[in-house]
Order: structure tokens, then C-alpha cells, then sequence
């Protein structure tokens, strides 16, 4: 197989660049995107460079990081505005290839094999695209080549961001050389629980884990041990292209409470609203799903507790009323009962079809078309226009959610 | 003392007791097999609670008393060298000892006390009708498949017989779609009955070989459905839960009707299933001006073919789930059947021409708007 050239282009301190790159009065401040600190939107979602050098990281609560730079610049986030600049990158990344694949909102893949690399070598084109991206938009961006998408991905994040050319390329020669020094952490795919695991069976470092047999791996993790040793060893067999871009197979939504639930009736009020959102959008891409899956982050951050359970629907649907039940069952089971930060709910298994049923309630027929109803209101006259009493409860979210996106302002 | 048995016919015996023994169960003595021994006759026993199965055989001795045989019993006569089989049982201590030829078996019985009485023995009173076998297990394998298998609504996993004016009506349905069988006799005028029977119980009456086709005896008592023949005994507990009308739902006149040769339509189906897509397992029947066209597809590719039909009526295109049509196709002995469709959202129903006496009515799959 000739070898294959993938880039990886990372916007840095993207939802901060673009606010820089909107206001230029900002530029050389050190900046940060954050939602209102009187709530639990009072956290870092972006800090420019010039933040994050005095220590500034994304995630922080707002008063923590006024402490450390007390004339920091606090900056409302504008999803909507992310979201086209992105759009616009993708646009200036098509013009080098088609094969473009947008892996994040900051992060996009490039396929370039067997493309005309203007400038002749991968890092003629690296920079081209850097110097394109930077005059368009105003925004640094970082790019890590590879021999696929894995090895493109560590040469960003683990070299190219640190780089004063913004570039750097990995290949197979160099992979094991270069990364295999690195703390375990650092490998793709690998997160603070795996990092945890693995300390626990001696592996600090990416090359201890590339020199464990591949069984081991196997034997105690699955697939997904035997993938974190493929990624070890710098092999993916992943690629970039239309094809990756697969039909969406769920709908999910998840919510980070304005403060830590511990509430049983709250939090399944929050439920039921996340619920009937997800069941709306899935109904607004005429799809009915047949699987529901319940996810709950626990509070303490340094120390994620929660859960996350599915369960088969007996019927495909997108009704919130036939699936809520389902996920209260779920909740009721598995729930600690210790304060939540976070609860999402996801309807996977989306399906077109639906297998029509004998009439031997009547009922159904109806509800179906009061549910189409309220869709149609609550399309024409917005999310709020309808919506169930318990939202004006204490701690209902709905309201306070609307017109948001991701939670953050639009 | 000891009993002197056929082996293959014990062997016959225990095993078609030993299908309904529960694998686990939190009841200890119910997984074993009960054995009640009177001079020249033995008798085994079976229940899961649900259904209840009893086999009748002879055997030279004389020997009288009762014992639960561990389901071991089952493999140990299966492999057992000899033709004939001598059991003696130390009916004190419920030791038992098997021999014949070279082998020789002790294995440990327990005590019948504990074992529970099923009610409806064949000596209670009760509504009895008497049906050919062979009429009724056609009856059953063209009705029970259509019964629910999930938990979720417990009407739906029983099959309901039904009596009335001489005619005997099987109906099951998981609500996706509904099998009705009728058969009519003058011996069953003035009798009447409507039962809910697991859907379960009859596919392992179904299973239950005979040879012989003796008729069938069917009898009520108290909660609970007997069927006799020859030297087997099988009763199983009723469902108690309403069954709903099911005559509403079935549409008096059709827009389209096909007539299709039963063996292409059941290859032509199977052959579409291969690619057909999803849990719905859904494919695209089109009756078009002279033929009926069958289209499957999914991730996998897909497929189309045509075959040559009778058509009355309109041309009419739907999705239906595959695997529906031919649960029901596997099951038919005849030559043709028909197909009728009510419209977009409207069922199919299928029959045998020239018949009355069956339908099977199977809802389309919509797309979601």
C-alpha cells in the first residue's frame, strides 16, 4: 500500500481567536470565553495565548483564573459565530483537497494523498494553508502530518502546538523515536482513566505500552485495548474521505446543571425536559429510535463518578412519554445518589420505518397527532411558545436553555 | 424385585417429558422427573408450573410406589447398551439401580412428597371436545407463530381458542400482525368455550412426537387446558387477561388482490431477506400492472426481483417486515395464496384460495413523517 499523506489542522484557542479575530482591540490581551461566572457557565471555555501563558486553562471556574490574571478580559461565547467560522476554514481547506474531514469544531482532517502538493513537500503545503487560514480568518492554526490520521493527530498535539512553524510530521520512520518517550497520557485515546489503568500495571510511558505483547491488551480491555496498542505503535487504519462521514445513528443531549444537583425531583425534571428535546429533534429529522441511553457525570471534578447505562426500547419511537419511564428506570437504578454536575440522554438506533401496529387501543392515533401538533407550534412560534408545566418548577432548565446552543449563547 | 422396560420405549418416554423441565429453577424437586410405578405400569410426569406433561408405558413386574428421578436419568437410559433395561428401586431410601448387559448404574432418587399436584388430571369432570391430531396441530403451526414473544403485554403471548355454534376458532397476534384458523365440526355443536393458552405450551405441544394419530382430547377444568391422546397427558395453565376483539381490525374489502404460487413467493421472499435492512427487516412489495415486484436493500447493497401474478384491482406499493411473510409461508402446504392489500396504511392479508377458514394479517412498515 504507497503510503498516504493526512493532515491535521488545529485551531488554536479557537472560540478565543475568533472573538480576537472579531474585536481586534483584543489582540495581545489575554482573553477568555466564558459564559455568566454567577452560574456554572462561569467556566473557561477558551483562553488565548496570552492567557493560557500565565496559567489560564480551559475548564477553570472564571474567579479562578480572575485570581491568577486579575486584568484578564472576560468575553460572552457566540456559538453561532463559531460555527461559521468553522464552516469557512473547512471552505479554505477545500481548496487543496476534497477529502476534508471536520473532526471537532477546532480540529479538521486533510487527505492529501495523491494530491498536487502546491510549494512541493508536505511542509510547503502546511505552511500555505497556515499563511491562507491566518490572512482569512485571523486565526493560528497548527497542523501535525502523518502517514494516516492517528500519527497526524499526535504530530499536532503532542510536537506542532509547541513548534514555532506551527508544523510537524510524523511517519512511521520516526513515530517510535519520537513518541514512545512521552507519558502514556499523552497517547490519542487515551484518558484519565485509562492513564489510571495503566499506571496500575506499570505502563508510564506510550513506548512501555508499544512493548506490551498485544494479547495483554486484548485479554483485559477488549477492542479498545487492542486499538490504544495499534495507536502505540503509530498504526491506524482509519482514513479521511467521504465515506467516514457516516449517517448519524443517534440523537443526544446533555446538559451541565448551573449547580450540582441532588435533588432526586430535579434532576428527573431536567430528564424529562432533556428527554422531550431529544425526542423533538429526532421527530424534526423523521427518524423514531430504538435504543435510549442515560448519561450522569458526578460532581466532583477531580474524581468523575456518574454513570452511563442504555437500554433497548420494546418499540422504536420518538415519543418523550414512552421513552421517559425507560430512562427514569435507569436513573432509579443506577444513581448514587451523590450531586450531579451533568445529565445527558441519547435515542441511537434511528430508524425511517416504522412497523404500523393493530388498532386495538385507540389512543395511539391521537397522541401521535398532538405530539405532531405541538411540534408544528413550537416550530413556528419557537421552543418556548409550548412546553410542559413541571418546566416552571425550580430547577427545570428549559427556559434558561432556550435559544442557547451547546448552552452557551448563540 | 425389579422392573423389566423396553429401553427405546422409556427412552421415547423421558425425553419427551424431559423438554419441558425447567433448566433452573428455584424450586429444587420440579427439575426432576417424576416416576409413579403400579404392577405392569409405570407413568412420567413433568411441569414447569406452566405446562404439565404426562407418558403412560408398560413394563413386566410388579412393583408399586413412587419416586423423583434426578434429569440424569434421560442420558443414562439415551446411552444405554442393551434393548431391555432392569431398574430396581430401594424404595425406602430411593436408591436406584440400573442395569443391563455388562453396565450398571446407582444413582440417587428423592422423595415425591414435594412435588406439586397439577390440577385437571384425566379422571376430573369438565367442557371436553375431541379433535382429529392432525387437524389440530395444522390448526396450531398456522396460528401460534403470530403470538408476541416479549413481555410487555401478556394477552398477546397466549393464543385464544375459541368455541361456538360447532365452530373452533385459534386467533394470535403480537399486535403487528394476527393469524385466525377455523375449523368446523357437527360433534362440537352446543358447546362453548373461549381460552387464553400460552402461545409457549403449544409450541412445545408442537413439538411433542407421536407416531400414532390418535385423536385429541380437550379438556377444561378449573383454570387449566388438557389435551389427552393415546398415552400422552399435556395440560397447561390458562392466561388470565382479556383477549380484545379481533374481528374490528380486520377489513371487510380489499383494493387489491394478488394470487401467487406459494413455492416462488417463499424463495423470492427469502431471497430478499438476505439484504433486507434493520431490525423491521423490511422490503418493498409493488403490485404493478401485470406483476409483483420485490425490492430489499441496506448497507450491504441491495436487490429486486419480479415475479408473475393474478392481480384484481389496484397496483399498490408498501414495505413490509420479511421475516412476517415467511413465518407465515413456511407453514402452508397448499399450492397458492392470495394476497390482498387495503391501501397505504391498510394491512395484507393472506389466505388460501378457496378457503375460508384462515387469514393472516400482517401491518405494513411505514415510513416516519
Amino acid at each position: 500500500m504507497s503510503s498516504k499523506t493526512i493532515f491535521l489542522a488545529d485551531m488554536e484557542s479557537f472560540y478565543a481567536s475568533v472573538e480576537t479575530a472579531r474585536n481586534p482591540s483584543l489582540r495581545g490581551k489575554p482573553v477568555a470565553v466564558c459564559g455568566d461566572p454567577a452560574l456554572r457557565h462561569g467556566i473557561i471555555l477558551a483562553a488565548s495565548r496570552e492567557a493560557k501563558a500565565l496559567g489560564v486553562k480551559t475548564g477553570q471556574p472564571a474567579w479562578e483564573a480572575q485570581r491568577m490574571c486579575p486584568w484578564i478580559i472576560f468575553v460572552h461565547p457566540h456559538m453561532q459565530l463559531y460555527i461559521d467560522y468553522s464552516l469557512r476554514i473547512t471552505t479554505i481547506f477545500e481548496q487543496f483537497t476534497d477529502r476534508v474531514l471536520p473532526y471537532s469544531i477546532d480540529e479538521q482532517f486533510l487527505d492529501l494523498s495523491g494530491s498536487f502538493l502546491p510549494g512541493g513537500s508536505p511542509r510547503a503545503t502546511a505552511q500555505l494553508l497556515i499563511e491562507n487560514i491566518w490572512s482569512e480568518t485571523g486565526i493560528r492554526c497548527r497542523i501535525g502530518v502523518g502517514e494516516n490520521p492517528l500519527q497526524a493527530k499526535m504530530a499536532c498535539d503532542c510536537f506542532a502546538k509547541k513548534r514555532p512553524d506551527l508544523f510537524f510530521e510524523l511517519n512511521s520512520a520516526n513515530y517510535a523515536n519520537l513518541t514512545w518517550p512521552l507519558p502514556i497520557g499523552s497517547l490519542f485515546g487515551v484518558g484519565y482513566r485509562m492513564v489510571r489503568n495503566f499506571q496500575r500495571i506499570g505502563v508510564r510511558t506510550i513506548g512501555h505500552l508499544a512493548a506490551l505483547p498485544r494479547d495483554i491488551l486484548r485479554r483485559r480491555w477488549g477492542i479498545s485495548g487492542e486499538v490504544l496498542w495499534l495507536n502505540a505503535q503509530g498504526i491506524d487504519y482509519s482514513s479521511v474521505g467521504p465515506d467516514q462521514i457516516q449517517e448519524q445513528k443517534g440523537v443526544g443531549h446533555t446538559a451541565t446543571l448551573p449547580r450540582d444537583y441532588r435533588n432526586q425531583q430535579e434532576i428527573e425534571l431536567v430528564l424529562l425536559e432533556i428527554t422531550e428535546e431529544v425526542c423533538q429533534r429526532t421527530r424534526r429529522r423523521q427518524k423514531i429510535g430504538t435504543t435510549v441511553h442515560l448519561h450522569c457525570r458526578g460532581a466532583d471534578f477531580d474524581h468523575p463518578g456518574g454513570f452511563s447505562r442504555q437500554k433497548k426500547l420494546p418499540e422504536a419511537t420518538a415519543n418523550a412519554m414512552t421513552i421517559y419511564p425507560t430512562i427514569l428506570n435507569l436513573f432509579r437504578q443506577h444513581w448514587d445518589r451523590k450531586p450531579l454536575r451533568a445529565v445527558g440522554v441519547s435515542l441511537n438506533g434511528l430508524t425511517d420505518y416504522r412497523q404500523l401496529r393493530l388498532p386495538f387501543s385507540a389512543c395511539a392515533a391521537k397522541e401521535e397527532s398532538l405530539i405532531r401538533t405541538a411540534d408544528q407550534l413550537r416550530e413556528r412560534f419557537g421552543k418556548t411558545s409550548l412546553f410542559r408545566a413541571s418546566s416552571l418548577r425550580p430547577g427545570a432548565q428549559l427556559l434558561q436553555r432556550a435559544g442557547k446552543i451547546g448552552g452557551h449563547d448563540a | 424385585m425389579q422392573l423389566v422396560i423396553n429401553s427405546m420405549e422409556f427412552k421415547n418416554c423421558l425425553e419427551s417429558v424431559e423438554k419441558i423441565l425447567p433448566t433452573r429453577s428455584a424450586m429444587q424437586v420440579i427439575n426432576n422427573i417424576y416416576l409413579d410405578v403400579k404392577p405392569g405400569l409405570l407413568v412420567v410426569a413433568a411441569t414447569n408450573l406452566e405446562m404439565y406433561i404426562k407418558r403412560k408405558m408398560n413394563y413386566c413386574g410388579e412393583e408399586d410406589g413412587k419416586v423423583l428421578l434426578p434429569p440424569k436419568i434421560v442420558d443414562i437410559i439415551r446411552h444405554f447398551p442393551t434393548d431391555e433395561v432392569k431398574i430396581k428401586i430401594n424404595w425406602d431410601n430411593k436408591r436406584i439401580e440400573i442395569s443391563g448387559g455388562q453396565a450398571q448404574f446407582h444413582i440417587f432418587g428423592s422423595d415425591t412428597e414435594d412435588f406439586p399436584i397439577f390440577l385437571g388430571q384425566e379422571n376430573t369432570s369438565g367442557e371436553e371436545i375431541v379433535i382429529e391430531q392432525g387437524l389440530f396441530k395444522k390448526m396450531l403451526r398456522m396460528v401460534v407463530f403470530a403470538a408476541s414473544t416479549e413481555e410487555t403485554r401478556p394477552a398477546f403471548n397466549g393464543m385464544l381458542i375459541s368455541l361456538d355454534g360447532g365452530t373452533l376458532t385459534f386467533t394470535a397476534s403480537d399486535t403487528y400482525r394476527l393469524a385466525v384458523k377455523k375449523a368446523f365440526s357437527d360433534h362440537w355443536q352446543g358447546k362453548s368455550f373461549r381460552l387464553l393458552v400460552p402461545a409457549r405450551t403449544m409450541k412445545e405441544f408442537l413439538r411433542l412426537t407421536n407416531e400414532s394419530n390418535l385423536p385429541v382430547k380437550l379438556k377444561i377444568n378449573n383454570n387449566v387446558l388438557s389435551f389427552q391422546f393415546g398415552d400422552v397427558f399435556f395440560a397447561t395453565r390458562l392466561i388470565e387477561e382479556k383477549y380484545p376483539d379481533v374481528s374490528s381490525v380486520i377489513p371487510k374489502e380489499y383494493k387489491t388482490r394478488i394470487t401467487v404460487e406459494k413455492k416462488m413467493l417463499e424463495e423470492m421472499v427469502a431471497r430478499a431477506n438476505l439484504l433486507a435492512d434493520g431490525k423491521n427487516q423490511a422490503v418493498h412489495f409493488a403490485v404493478r400492472e401485470n406483476d409483483l415486484q420485490i425490492k430489499a436493500g441496506g448497507q450491504e447493497g441491495r436487490m429486486e426481483e419480479v415475479l408473475t401474478v393474478e392481480r384484481e384491482g389496484k397496483i399498490q406499493e408498501l414495505y413490509v417486515n420479511s421475516r412476517y411473510v415467511l413465518d407465515l409461508i413456511k407453514q402452508v402446504d397448499e399450492e397458492e395464496v392470495s394476497i390482498d392489500f387495503h391501501g397505504d396504511g391498510g394491512p395484507l392479508i393472506f389466505r388460501i384460495p378457496g378457503r375460508q377458514d384462515y387469514l393472516y394479517l400482517i401491518l405494513p412498515i411505514k415510513k416516519v413523517i
